[in-house]
C-alpha cells in the first residue's frame, strides 16, 4: 500500500516537473497562437476597421464573403497554383535526391547547390526572379532570344504567372530535397539485395522497394507543400500585387488586402477561418487516404 | 540540489517575462534633454523628399530648442498598416502624415484634432492662406492642409527630340498638345530593332528598342488626364459613377490604345516587367516620355538631366488635377500647443524653400501657400531655389484654375476606385475588353459603396 502511494507520489512529482519544463512553450503557444485565433474567430462576427469600436453583425461577414466573386477567384488562382506546384515539386525533388544519393565525386557540392535556394529567404528570391523574369532585360527571354526562340511576360501574363511561380517554387524546394535524401539514406540495403537476387532490375527496385519504403516521407511532404501552397502569399506580394488583372490574387493576398488595406479586420478574420477549414479539410483527406498508400515498416505493411 | 534548479528556473522564468515587458527606457537620455517637449512624428517620405524633411525638422529645433522632433519614416506600402496598429493601441502620433483620401475621413472618425479654432487663436486665415485644394474641411472640422502639391506634367527627353526632329511642347498651361499631337510623337520616337518606326512598313511590334511612351494607367495620372475631357471617376457629389460617362470611356481607350493600336507603348505585361524605373529609362534614351507626378522631378535634378517638362496632353482642352497628402495632428496629442506651432511650420512651403536653399536639398513639390506665387519676393525666392521649367510650368497649371482631386472630396474612395474600378480597366490595358465593356455595371455593383462627399 505505502509502496503504491510512494510511486504515485513520483509520478506526481515527476508531471509536476514535467510541466514546467514544457510550460513556456504552452504559455507561448497560448498567448500568441490559441489566443489570437480565437480572437479572429471573435471578430470575424463583428465589423471592425481597428480604430472605431467592433460592431457585432452576425454571420454578415460570411455571406459577404461567399457573395464575393474576389473570393471565388482568390480561390481558383490558389487551388490551381497548389494543383501545379505540390506534384511538380514533389516528384521532381524525389528524383533530385535519387541523384544526389548516388556516390558521385563532389556531391556535397551539388547537394549544397540544391540546397541552397532555401536558405534564401523568400523576399530576396523574389526581388531575383523579379530580374530573371523581366521580360525586356530578363536572364531568361535574353536566353530564349539567342536561339531566335518567342519569347514570354512570365508572372506579368495572366497565363503565365502562376506557372511561373510553380517553376520558382520548384527551384525553391531544397528543403523537400534535404528529407528525401535523409529518407533514401535510410533505406535497408538488404532489401535491394534480395531484391537483385530476385532479379530485378532498376525500376522494380524502384517501384517495390524505395517508393514503399519512403511512402511516409513523401505524405509528410505533400502535406506540408499542399499547406504552404495554399498560403502563397510573399511572391504575390513582392512580384505580382496579385495582378494581372488578379491572376496572382492568392487567398492570403485577399484576406492582406481586405485588412490592411481596406481595414476590414473583421471581414478578413472570416476569410481566413475559410481558409483554415479548407486547408482543415484537405490535410484531413490526405490523413484518411494515406491508410492506403503510406507503408509503416512497424505495421506489417499496407492493408 | 532542488534548490539550485528552482533557483535556476525562477530566473529562467524572470528572464522570459523581462524579455516580453515592453522595453520603454530608450527616452532615458541625459537631464537636458528632460524638459524637452518630444513630438512624435510620423511620415512615408523617403529619397529626396526625406532629405527636405529631415532639414526642415532640423531648422525647426534650431528655432525651437524646446521641442524634440522623434522622427519615423515608414515605407508607403506598410506606411497605413503601422498607423493603424499604433491607433488601435491609442498611441496615435502627435503629428503624422496622412493619405488624400483617408484626411476628412479620419477627421469624422475622431482621430484627429480639428485644427480651426488653433488656426483662429494664430490669428492665420486658412482660406486666404492656402490654396482651396491644400485645405481638408468638412461641417465638423478642419482636418488637415496639404503640406505640398503634387500635380501631372509630361517628361520627355529632349536629346531624343532633336534626333527625331520633333519640336518641344510648349510650357505654358494653357496651350498643351492634343491628345493626337502626343501620340503622333510617341510614334516618331518607337524604334524597332531594325530601327525601324510604326510608320514605316515592316515594323516588328515584338522586338521594340526603344518606346515612345508608356500607359498611364495609374490612378492617379487617369485622375489627371480625365480632368482634359470633362470625366472623372465618380460624379462631384459622389453619388453616381463619373467612368461610366462616355467621356471617361474616351480617355479610358485612348489611353489603352496607346499601345493596342497605335504600338507606340509596350503592352501591360512589358510595362509591369520593365518599366519599374521610368526616370532612369528616359534619361538612358530607352523611352521617349511619361506622364508622372511633379514629385519624380528631384530623380532627374540628382543626376544633373535636363528633362523636358510640359502640361499632360488633352484630349478635349487644358487641365489638370491638383493635390496633396497632409499632416493631421493627434485629438490624443499632450503637447497639442507645441505639436500645431510644429505642424504651421510644416505646412509653410516657404519654409520649404527657405531650408532648400540653406541646406542644399531640392524640392519635387509645388507651393500648398497662395503667398509663394503671388508675393513677387517669396515667388523670386521659390523660383531660384525650384527647377526653372518646373517653376514656368507648375506655376502656370496652378494659375490656370486647376481641377481638385476627386480623391481629396469623395467618400469610400479607395472603396469605389482602388478597388472597384481599377481592376476592371485592367482588362482594357490587356486588350480583352473595350472600355465601354469593361465599364458596363459597374454602377449597380458599386452602388451600395458610393456614399457621396465630402464638404
Amino acid at each position: 500500500m505505502s509502496n503504491r502511494k510512494a510511486k504515485s507520489n513520483i509520478e506526481r512529482k515527476s508531471f509536476f516537473w514535467g510541466y514546467l519544463f514544457i510550460s513556456p512553450a504552452i504559455i507561448g503557444l497560448i498567448l500568441f497562437s490559441l489566443g489570437p485565433i480565437l480572437f479572429s474567430l471573435f471578430i470575424s462576427f463583428n465589423e471592425w476597421d481597428m480604430v472605431s469600436s467592433m460592431k457585432f453583425i452576425g454571420l454578415d461577414n460570411y455571406k459577404e464573403l461567399f457573395r464575393d466573386n474576389q473570393t471565388w477567384d482568390a480561390l481558383k488562382v490558389t487551388f490551381y497554383y497548389t494543383a501545379l506546384t505540390v506534384p511538380l515539386s514533389t516528384i521532381l525533388t524525389f528524383f533530385i535526391a535519387m541523384l544526389l544519393n548516388s556516390k558521385t565525386k563532389g556531391i556535397r557540392i551539388f547537394r549544397t547547390i540544391f540546397y541552397i535556394p532555401s536558405i534564401v529567404p523568400l523576399v530576396v528570391s523574389s526581388a531575383v526572379w523579379l530580374y530573371i523574369f523581366n521580360p525586356m532585360f530578363g536572364m531568361l527571354n535574353n536566353l530564349l532570344s539567342i536561339f531566335n526562340l518567342p519569347q514570354f511576360n512570365y508572372v506579368f501574363s495572366k497565363a503565365g504567372v502562376i506557372p511561373s511561380l510553380s517553376i520558382m517554387a520548384v527551384w525553391g524546394a531544397g528543403n523537400m530535397v534535404v528529407i528525401y535524401l535523409a529518407g533514401l539514406q535510410g533505406v535497408p540495403k538488404q532489401l535491394y539485395e534480395a531484391a537483385e537476387i530476385d532479379g530485378a532490375g532498376f525500376w522494380v527496385k524502384f517501384m517495390n522497394v524505395t517508393v514503399p519504403i519512403m511512402s511516409p516521407i513523401v505524405f509528410y511532404n505533400v502535406t506540408m507543400a499542399i499547406i504552404n501552397s495554399m498560403q502563397t502569399f510573399t511572391q504575390a506580394f513582392i512580384m505580382t500585387e496579385g495582378g494581372p488583372d488578379n491572376a496572382s490574387l492568392f487567398y492570403s493576398l485577399l484576406i492582406y488586402r481586405k485588412a490592411f488595406k481596406y481595414q476590414s479586420m473583421g471581414y478578413a478574420a472570416a476569410l481566413s477561418w475559410l481558409l483554415f477549414l479548407i486547408i482543415a479539410v484537405l490535410t484531413a483527406v490526405l490523413f484518411i487516404t494515406s491508410k492506403k498508400w503510406v507503408y509503416y515498416e512497424n505495421q506489417g505493411g499496407k492493408q | 540540489m532542488k534548490k539550485i534548479l528552482i533557483v535556476t528556473l525562477s530566473l529562467c522564468l524572470a528572464f522570459i517575462m523581462l524579455g516580453c515587458s515592453k522595453t520603454d527606457n530608450k527616452d532615458n537620455g541625459s537631464a537636458a534633454n528632460e524638459d524637452k517637449v518630444k513630438l512624435q512624428f510620423y511620415t512615408w517620405w523617403s529619397g529626396g523628399e526625406k532629405d527636405l524633411g529631415e532639414a526642415l525638422i532640423k531648422e525647426y529645433e534650431l528655432l525651437n530648442p524646446n521641442v524634440e522632433i522623434v522622427q519615423n519614416y515608414i515605407p508607403y506600402g506598410e506606411y497605413h498598416t503601422k498607423l493603424n496598429a499604433m491607433i488601435a493601441a491609442k498611441e496615435t502620433p502627435d503629428i503624422y502624415f496622412i493619405n488624400e483620401f483617408l484626411v476628412n475621413e479620419w477627421g469624422e472618425k475622431g482621430i484627429a484634432e480639428d485644427l480651426n479654432p488653433y488656426y483662429e487663436k494664430s490669428g492665420i486665415v486658412p482660406k486666404d492662406t492656402y490654396f482651396d485644394t491644400a485645405i481638408y474641411e468638412t461641417e465638423k472640422g478642419l482636418w488637415g492642409v496639404s503640406f505640398s502639391l503634387g500635380t501631372y506634367t509630361l517628361y520627355y527627353n529632349k536629346d531624343m527630340f532633336r534626333e527625331a526632329g520633333i519640336e518641344f511642347p510648349t510650357t505654358s498651361a494653357a496651350n498643351p498638345w492634343t491628345w493626337e499631337e502626343y501620340v503622333d510623337a510617341a510614334r516618331k520616337l518607337t524604334v524597332d530593332s531594325n530601327g525601324k518606326t510604326p510608320n514605316d512598313e515592316g515594323f516588328n511590334a515584338n522586338s521594340v528598342r526603344t518606346y515612345g511612351t508608356v500607359m498611364p494607367t495609374n490612378m492617379n495620372y487617369i485622375t489627371a488626364l480625365l480632368t482634359t475631357n470633362n470625366g472623372s471617376f465618380v460624379s462631384m457629389d459622389g453619388q453616381s459613377l463619373g467612368i461610366i460617362k462616355p467621356e471617361s470611356i474616351e480617355v479610358i481607350q485612348k489611353i489603352a490604345d496607346l499601345s493596342l493600336v497605335e504600338q507606340c507603348a509596350p503592352s501591360y505585361e512589358v510595362m509591369l516587367g520593365s518599366f519599374s524605373d521610368m526616370p532612369v529609362m528616359l534619361m538612358n534614351g530607352q523611352l521617349g516620355m511619361f506622364i508622372d507626378g511633379t514629385w519624380m522631378l528631384p530623380n532627374f535634378q540628382n543626376e544633373n538631366f535636363e528633362v523636358g517638362l510640359a502640361q499632360i496632353p488633352m484630349i478635349d482642352y487644358a487641365s489638370n488635377a491638383v493635390w496633396g497628402s497632409a499632416f493631421q495632428m493627434s485629438r490624443d496629442s499632450k503637447h497639442k500647443e507645441e505639436a500645431f506651432e510644429f505642424y504651421k511650420y510644416l505646412s509653410d512651403y516657404n519654409n520649404a524653400v527657405d531650408v532648400s536653399s540653406k541646406y542644399g536639398v531640392s524640392i519635387g513639390n509645388l507651393p500648398n501657400m497662395i503667398s509663394t506665387v503671388e508675393d513677387t519676393e517669396l515667388n523670386n525666392k521659390w523660383t531660384e531655389v525650384f527647377n526653372k521649367d518646373m517653376a514656368i510650368v507648375a506655376g502656370d497649371i496652378l494659375n490656370n484654375d486647376p481641377v481638385i482631386g476627386e480623391c481629396t472630396f469623395i467618400k469610400n474612395y479607395a472603396s469605389i476606385v482602388e478597388e472597384g474600378i481599377m481592376p476592371k480597366l485592367e482588362k482594357v490595358w490587356l486588350g480583352e475588353l473595350d472600355a465601354s465593356q469593361a465599364v458596363s455595371g459597374l454602377d449597380n455593383e458599386l452602388q451600395t459603396k458610393l456614399q457621396g462627399a465630402w464638404q
